[in-house]
């Protein structure tokens, strides 16, 4: 136990130096990190035009208020953050790195090679628009539903924030593996890359067998529909045990996947 | 031999697009999650309505679905390869070659597009006959057919010259990867890529009406939805050539001035 604490600290104490890394090495490139900012912008705007077509047409959406719809839209915006700001980008070089032989570099590294090849990079320009949008929407949504939130309600939406961040980052790392097997996989990258936008909306729009399947199966509504269904007190027990269970056995069987298809690597390289 | 050259560039465009048709296939796939989740979202809107931002529900999904289609139909994408060609020298050829930069981007993409525009008129069809289906009512008319081929047509050369204009922007920009996906984007959402301008209320939507961006998607899927006045069509074609016309003299401008800060680095 005590040697899982230590490699668990190791691993955040490394994740945080590269993480200031990336940051510099952005802010090195200012123009660059602008026009990131910029292109995140234009999602955004995006994605705010679903907010708009709800609040013009001013109806519930299958009992969901347009203010309440506002907080899945926030809630979705911050863990959007960590998808595009995190692993989104090292998931793209994933190809790229099998198919040169970069890898090599990364499998003589003291580290866990998922680690380092999954969470290299991050784009904090990302990270800054998407959850100073996502906090101001959840904070303007709850304060227009007049919904008073202790400390306890926002201790388990971080929680379950975390859980759902957790859950994207293993929901999406499966089909990218498949990397080790056809090399070039970036159209496969595009088409996985817009299914994200399933949470764009409440899991509540869906009818019965789709949210069954976006809940359990491949489990999709899990990342932004349930901290917000948490926070909005409309949480059925299941879904909260569940939303705890899942991160931890889609984490557990993405780590699996990962150690399996390494094996299929054999460096492209000299 | 003036057209035999551009014809070349033409058939370069034909054979890379055939090359890479597995990615205009996926592409039009993932068309299909947004297309998914709007149904449903406009399922549930007009659960209680009959008509909402001036349409019928039949009308919003076969808005839905075509907008989706036509959007990527008409998609650039060559504004990266200006952007190459300016940052790593390529330029330089056209500089001693009898060939215009425009004419050989314009050559190259309608190759390009001539695969993706059969492919992708085959899908509007098939479309309109499994929405006529579903909703047991015909959703366009022989007339709309008929005006969406020219509107499809000067769409598809406005937003030619549009991204013509967003590439040069290379001349003055080092660092122009994100802002290209952001401008592609944002004309996306001011298109009607995503929900009609309808959904913006009349004073946005007649403001967007002055801009390109609206007779790229929006104008023509109405067309052929016939969700347009007739009387209003012969107008808008006229801005849409209007708008063709102003961009290639702009992008003339953009190419006169930006070709005097050419470096011919590398290459």
């Amino acid at each position: 136990m005590k040697q899982i604490l230590t490699a668990i600290k190791k691993h955040l104490i490394l994740w945080g130096i590269l993480m200031k890394n990336s940051l510099m090495s952005q802010l090195e490139y200012r123009v660059n990190f602008y026009t990131g900012m910029a292109m995140e912008l234009g999602y955004l705007l995006a994605k705010t035009v679903y907010i708009i077509v709800i609040y013009k047409a001013g109806i519930p959406i299958n009992g969901l208020s347009p203010d309440e719809v506002l907080v899945f839209f926030g809630t979705y915006m911050i863990v959007t953050a960590s998808y595009a700001g995190i692993y989104a980008s090292n998931f793209w070089g994933m190809s790229d790195q099998v198919r040169n032989g970069d890898l090599d570099l990364l499998l003589v590294k003291p580290v866990s090679t998922q680690f380092i090849l999954t969470l290299k990079r991050s784009d904090l320009s990302c990270v800054i628009i998407d959850v100073g949008t996502g906090i101001a929407a959840v904070a303007i949504g709850l304060s227009r539903l007049k919904l008073s939130v202790g400390i306890l309600s926002i201790l388990g939406y971080i929680g379950y924030v975390l859980a759902g961040s957790v859950v994207g980052y293993a929901l999406f790392l499966l089909p990218q593996l498949l990397t080790f097997w056809f090399v070039k996989t970036e159209a496969v990258s595009a088409l996985v890359d817009s299914f994200w936008d399933f949470n764009n909306m409440p899991m509540g729009i869906y009818n019965r067998a789709i949210q069954s399947v976006g809940v359990f199966l491949i489990p999709i509504f899990v990342v932004t529909n349930f901290p917000a269904l948490f926070i909005l007190r409309r949480m059925e027990p299941l879904y909260a045990v569940w939303g705890i269970l899942c991160p931890v056995l889609l984490l557990t069987l993405a780590s699996l996947a990962f150690r399996f298809s390494l094996k299929r690597y054999a460096s492209a390289s000299s | 031999m003036l057209i035999h050259k551009y014809l070349r560039a033409y058939t370069i465009g034909l054979v890379s697009a055939l090359e890479y048709r597995a990615n205009f296939a996926i592409g039009m796939l993932s068309a299909a999650f947004p297309i998914l989740i709007q149904v449903y979202m406009w399922n549930a809107i007009y659960g209680s309505s009959e008509t909402m931002f001036n349409r019928s529900y039949c009308q919003m999904i076969a808005y839905t679905v075509l907008a989706a289609i036509t959007s990527r139909l008409i998609r650039a994408g060559f504004e990266y390869e200006i952007n190459d060609d300016i940052k790593n020298g390529g330029l330089s050829k056209f500089v001693i070659r009898p060939v215009g930069y425009l004419p050989y981007r314009m050559s190259c993409f309608l190759g390009q597009k001539t695969g993706h525009l059969v492919a992708g008129l085959l899908l509007l069809t098939a479309s309109i006959g499994i929405i006529s289906i579903i909703f047991h009512t015909a959703v366009v008319s022989l007339t709309g057919v008929v005006l969406f081929l020219p509107a499809i047509a000067l769409a598809f050369i406005l937003n030619f010259m549009i991204f013509f204009c967003v590439g040069m922007w290379a001349f003055w920009l080092s660092e122009i990867g994100f802002l290209f996906e952001a401008v592609r984007i944002v004309i996306i959402v001011l298109s009607g890529g995503i929900f009609p301008l309808d959904i913006f209320g009349p004073t946005i939507q007649r403001i967007l009406s002055f801009l390109p961006f609206y007779y790229t998607v929006n104008f023509p899927v109405d067309v052929l939805c016939g969700v347009i006045d007739t009387s209003a069509i012969p107008f808008a074609f006229a801005v849409q050539a209007a708008w063709i016309v102003l961009l290639t003299g702009f992008s003339a401008l953009l190419w006169k001035c930006g070709s005097g800060k050419y470096l011919a680095a590398g290459g």
